[in-house]
């Protein structure tokens, strides 16, 4: 009996979402309403991009009355890839002697944009079953031959964020989300030119009172156009066609250099 | 002004990649080298990734070898029945270089081996050239033609002092045995297939070893050392660049005829400069370039990054 009524709980949040195509809303979110949208749901690459940037943007509308504190953290997360995170010696800084650590199917480009420090919304574990904490994100990922050391996975896991970081490609702004009046916000997210291609998805999820109450998702589409599509597909498809083509092209270049300089002529 | 580079899937500025090219073009000119040593670290610190830079260079070296080639041929500077040699095991090294760029990239170790191979070559390279060319100063003398391209190549001005054409080479002397012509064959092969594979595996031409092993290993004569290993590095490098294409997807057209427009540029005004400068300065001046190049990827190797995190991110799954 016990088990039907649970089993009934969950139908019941579950259903909803199974209809409207939309997440489902915990238990505790009666009336909580999160809405989301995108600046650009696409970024098309053209021969002149030198990256983008979206704007993640929304309401989020609390039930009359409700006095808690609301939270708002967006993250913006790239199509996946795997990584291998080698240690580098201290002595000679040539080679560890340990083995790589190896994430695989983790987020090529990252970012996260909140109201508050991350710590203080919600609780670890919920920010981990979200995705909104890389740490988790990255740990979780983490694949290999052997299974590797805490202190080196804490190495590799550094070393991730700070080598994307570098590149623009992870960030984590604990005030990027503007609260543009009482209901209204908006996120920023800016996304290199070596940001990979592909579906970007974009997560809001609302908090109250360190409880999660609404989450809501988007959807970016990162893709070449014109000359550079063509030219990438050419190479994708045609590999070795492509490769002729390009080195036909180089050797025909260099020999038009050498008439046009005049030095086709004996000496 | 950036323009979007569709394989490497970076932006990069044009002006910059420019100067890049015109500045492999310019050493190209002065020394009479392919420049792949230079072009390849040049692009990597530019933000290119070391796969599409290495095989994109190829491109580019072969098209300034190509216009090197032709006039050599029709100079008369070729010896064929030796090119032909090397062209089938410069071909067979570059094929096993890009399969093992690949294994290596695969395995995470690519930048590390290419990190040390341009530490160790360019930095032999380098100091003999500026050891033979401060000897060379002090001796007070200009050396001949064949002496005077004892570390790398030819400068334009020797060369035109060479002979126009050395034919010795295609006619087989007839006091070499059976078992030495083998021999010869064989070291002829060995080194341009290593050539190839080196080549392949770190985008350069390789025209900077073959000429001085051909010239101080191989007894050949100068005009001809030159004049072959051009053909050699236009096959070489041909292949390499349409393998590295079908098996990495990683030649980007687009970076190689900007790197190629500004080779051109940079190589007239190389042959125009290199004319009025003693021979011995030019290799002193190309020896301290590799020495400085060497160095970087030393200097890289050798010091623990700034942050406290003693590891590095070196591989990543092919697009």
């Amino acid at each position: 009996m016990r088990t039907g009524r649970l089993l009934l709980a969950a139908l019941s949040v579950a259903l909803p979402a199974a209809i409207t195509g939309t997440p489902a809303q915990t238990a505790s979110a009666a009336g909580a309403d999160l809405t989301l949208a995108v600046s650009a749901p696409v970024i098309r690459i053209t021969s002149n991009y030198t990256g983008g940037s979206v704007t993640a943007f929304g309401t989020l509308r609390l039930p009359a009355g409700e006095s808690c504190r609301s939270d708002i953290v967006v993250t913006l997360r790239g199509p996946d890839e795997s990584a291998v995170v080698r240690a580098r010696a201290s002595a000679l800084a040539l080679e560890g002697g340990e083995a790589p650590v190896r994430f695989v199917h983790v987020a090529s480009f990252f970012k996260v944009a909140a109201t508050a420090p991350l710590a203080t919304i919600g609780t670890a574990e919920t920010r981990a079953e979200l995705g909104i904490d890389v740490d988790a994100s990255l740990r979780r990922a983490e694949q290999g031959p052997t299974r590797a050391g805490a202190e080196q996975l804490r190495a590799a896991v550094a070393a991730w964020t700070h080598m994307k970081a570098r590149d623009g490609l992870f960030a984590i702004a604990e005030d990027g989300v503007d609260r543009l009046d009482a209901v209204l916000f908006a996120a920023t997210f800016a996304i290199p030119s070596a940001a990979r291609v592909g579906p970007y998805e974009v997560d809001a999820f609302a908090f109250c009172g360190g409880a999660l109450v609404a989450q809501r998702a988007a959807l970016i589409q990162v893709y070449k156009t014109g000359f550079s599509q063509s030219l990438f597909e050419a190479a994708q498809r045609w590999p070795l066609l492509y490769g002729a083509a390009v080195t036909i092209t180089a050797l025909g270049c260099g020999l038009l250099a050498n008439a046009a300089f005049g030095r086709l002529k004996p000496k | 002004m950036d323009i979007y580079l569709p394989i490497a899937e970076v932006s990069a500025n044009v002006l910059a990649l420019l100067a890049i090219g015109a500045t492999v073009g310019l050493v190209a000119g002065l020394f009479g080298v392919g420049g792949g040593f230079l072009s390849t670290p040049l692009l990597i610190l530019l933000g290119i990734p070391p796969t599409v830079a290495i095989a994109t260079a190829s491109a580019q070296i072969a098209a300034s070898s190509a216009s090197g080639a032709v006039s050599h041929a029709l100079r008369g500077s070729v010896a064929w029945s030796l090119a032909a040699t090397l062209v089938t095991a410069g071909m067979a090294g570059s094929a096993v270089g890009v399969v093992t760029l690949r294994v290596l990239d695969r395995n995470g170790h690519a930048e590390l081996i290419i990190a040390l191979c341009y530490l160790v070559l360019l930095g032999a390279i380098g100091a003999t050239m500026c050891v033979e060319s401060i000897r060379t100063a002090l001796r007070g003398h200009v050396r001949r033609t064949a002496h005077a391209t004892a570390t790398s190549t030819p400068t334009p001005a020797s060369a035109a002092a060479a002979p126009a054409a050395d034919h010795r080479l295609d006619r087989a002397p007839g006091s070499l045995g059976r078992m030495e012509k083998l021999a010869r064959f064989a070291a002829f092969a060995a080194a341009s297939a290593g050539v190839g594979f080196l080549g392949a595996l770190l985008g350069i031409g390789g025209g900077i070893l073959i000429v001085p092993i051909l010239i101080y290993v191989m007894r050949v004569p100068t005009g001809a050392a030159v004049g072959t290993s051009s053909v050699m590095l236009v096959a070489s490098m041909s292949v390499s660049t349409t393998l590295h294409a079908a098996t990495g997807r990683t030649v980007d057209a687009v970076l190689a005829i900007i790197l190629i427009v500004g080779g051109v540029l940079g190589t007239q005004f190389g042959l125009l400069v290199g004319s009025s400068l003693r021979p011995e300065r030019l290799r002193l001046l190309l020896g301290l370039l590799i020495l400085a190049i060497s160095s970087h990827f030393g200097v890289d190797l050798m010091t623990v990054p700034a942050d406290a995190d003693l590891v590095r991110v070196v591989a990543e799954q092919p697009r």
